[in-house]
């Protein structure tokens, strides 16, 4: 019941502050308002929580190769405006799907984290978007509009260190 | 023009030029996974921009913190629509998504 | 007199951005499912950027909100659309 209490607490005081950041006024009717309404999304959210729909664990060294993404982003950006040069002069120009190693055979909740991460970050960069992650045979199917050699996935991502008990937490 | 305005001005006109790149390439490609592609920029390079020239005019005020979350909001929701969509335009085509035998080798088209 | 703006850059680009709206309706109007799929969200995150700038040509902090509103709503639409899409429509 504790643990409940807790995490409503943790997304009330952003929600409030979220709203309070909004309005920009301290006025008496808006702030009661916003705690009201704050509440109710608190609650909203923690219900759903509490249905243990999707358990994910996230560790911080995960994101130890986050400084590459806004190079990546703008990498295949000029990737893309070269894709579309060509398209426009002639050689048209298609996508491919292609399967990318990627270790996750663990079905526990720091691999469903490492999963999501994996596909969202992957997926900003406009050259690649990841489809799904298989995690009985180890691959990820992603889809490259100019193909690209080698794995788009960042190293920090791709090993699965830590106890593998299988234990999940 | 100062160069704060400048710079606001530079912005802008990145914002919008990447945009309509996004919108060029959406029209032309023929496959819909390519057109996905193809807003990513869209969602992700214009949003910040743009972001970058109101904060530069408005410092962090309302507006400018306001214009920051819009732009955050953007950049993190696209990934996991494109996936979405990619994934529901393979279960689509294929029944489900996962790997077929004649990707496994190398690429092929879709 | 309220919220009458003169033609500032903030105004100019949001007429230009309103401009690429014009591609993403011929993809909606022509292709597949998905493909108009496509267009609808990437009109969607058009329109968001447009009602960003508008809020600072007209310089009303709160019209900031429209697009944010726009941004979340277009997400959770997409999301919508695409799982319909996958074998019910």
């Amino acid at each position: 019941m504790a643990r409940r209490v807790g995490f409503w607490i943790a997304w009330y005081v952003p929600l409030v502050i979220l709203w309070l950041a909004f309005v920009d006024t301290f006025a008496v009717a808006e702030v009661v308002l916003g705690l009201v309404a704050a509440a109710v999304a608190a609650t909203a959210a923690e219900v759903v929580r509490s249905q243990d729909l999707f358990r994910s664990r996230f560790e911080l060294r995960w994101l130890r190769d986050l400084h590459r993404l806004p190079w990546q982003v703008l990498r295949d950006c000029w990737l893309l405006a070269a894709a579309l040069w060509r398209h426009c002069t002639g050689r048209p120009v298609r996508g491919v799907f292609r399967v990318v190693p990627f270790p996750s055979d663990a079905d526990d909740a720091r691999t469903a984290g490492r999963r999501a991460l994996v596909t969202a970050l992957l997926s900003a960069t406009p050259n690649t978007l990841v489809v799904g992650v298989e995690g009985g045979e180890g691959e990820m199917l992603v889809h490259q509009l100019v193909p690209d050699p080698g794995s788009p996935v960042p190293p920090s991502m791709l090993a699965d260190g830590g106890d593998r008990d299988g234990r999940d937490e | 023009m100062s160069l704060r305005e400048l710079a606001v001005s530079a912005l802008l006109v990145l914002g919008v030029v990447v945009t309509l790149f996004s919108c060029l390439g959406v029209l032309v490609m023929r496959d819909a996974y390519d057109r996905l592609h193809y807003t990513t920029p869209a969602a992700v390079v214009a949003p910040v921009a743009i972001a970058a020239a109101v904060v530069l005019e408005e410092r962090l005020s309302a507006a400018g913190v306001k214009a920051v979350l819009v732009a955050v909001v953007l950049a993190v929701t696209n990934p996991v629509l494109g996936h979405a969509t990619a994934r529901a335009a393979r279960i689509r085509q294929f029944g489900e998504w996962t790997v077929r035998e004649e990707e496994r080798e190398g690429g092929s088209p879709p | 007199m309220i919220g009458m703006a003169g033609m500032n850059e903030w105004m100019v680009a949001a007429l230009a951005l309103l401009a690429g709206l014009v591609p993403c309706g011929v993809v909606c109007l022509r292709g597949g499912p998905v493909d108009r799929l496509v267009g609808l969200e990437l009109a969607g995150t058009v329109d968001t950027l447009v009602l960003l700038l508008l809020a600072q040509a007209y310089d009303r902090a709160i019209y900031f909100d429209l697009a944010l509103a726009l941004a979340l709503l277009s997400f959770a639409g997409g999301l919508v659309f695409a799982r319909f899409l996958e074998r019910w429509i």
